[in-house]
């Protein structure tokens, strides 16, 4: 019975914070970042499941633009430049990068080009972001994390700050 | 918004809805409104056929569909055209 209740109690909380999260969404201005929170999560010619599947994205956290709100469904970009409609429950509010060029990216110690590299990160890592400012952020790529200049990565406004 | 519904349309079969697009307003007629089978959709799943002008023919996008003081954001998409206009097609699924 306890655990009956727990359980139900549970579900309560858990179904509250995916409507405040829904919820959130929809009023969120485009564009705006979010990620991809499913291991398998399919991109759609158009905002519902009668259009046809055009790319499946098999990369969770990989980071996405949200450029338009349709009921459940948002239109995406992803770091490529391809676009098409995703469901909402697919993706997260998490901020996510992926490290662009064509050579390793330094990570730094501190956001300064002057301070020791930790280690490079090849370009198509991912990585959570935190703490964006002055032209540099703080990825964490799978508990390594360091700083990288903005210009390396897609997934950060070019101007904008994160904390 | 609210998770639209057939409820929503199909009472108004036969009513026109005024879409804007490159600042002109046009003029949409509600012709079909259909459930379709359980998608697991909120709301449930339907689909709603508009019959507008023959020209021009409105590019797939979202627009907003005003009938009387309601606005729906409506996803549609030009599925075919005749001498009596352009029918589009909009899918809740």
């Amino acid at each position: 019975m306890f655990a009956r209740v727990v359980g139900f109690l549970l579900l309560v909380l858990l179904t509250g914070l995916s409507l405040s999260a829904a919820q959130a969404q929809r009023q969120r201005e485009t564009p705006y970042w979010a990620s991809i929170a499913s291991g398998r999560a399919m991109m759609r010619a158009g905002p519902g499941r009668n259009y046809p599947g055009t790319w499946l994205y098999v990369r969770r956290d990989l980071p996405v633009r949200v450029l338009e709100v349709y009921q459940s469904w948002r239109k995406i970009e992803d770091p490529d430049g391809t676009s098409g409609w995703m469901l909402v429950n697919l993706l997260s509010d998490a901020r996510t990068a992926i490290v662009r060029g064509d050579a390793p990216r330094p990570m730094h110690e501190r956001p300064d080009q002057a301070s020791p590299v930790r280690f490079r990160a090849e370009p198509g890592v991912v990585g959570r972001l935190s703490h964006c400012s002055g032209g540099w952020c703080h990825l964490d790529v799978r508990g390594r994390a360091g700083f990288i200049r903005t210009g390396h990565i897609w997934g950060i406004g070019r101007d904008e700050t994160l904390s | 918004m609210h998770d639209l519904t057939l409820k929503d349309f199909a009472g108004h079969l036969g009513e026109s809805y005024t879409v804007e697009a490159g600042g002109t307003a046009f003029a949409l007629g509600l012709e079909q409104a259909q459930e379709l089978p359980a998608s697991g959709r909120a709301g449930g799943s339907f689909r709603l056929e508009f019959r507008g002008p023959f020209e021009p023919i409105l590019p797939q996008a979202i627009y907003e569909f005003r009938r009387g003081g309601e606005a729906f954001e409506i996803f549609v998409v030009a599925i075919g055209r005749d001498a009596e206009g352009t029918r589009y097609e909009a899918i809740f699924f």
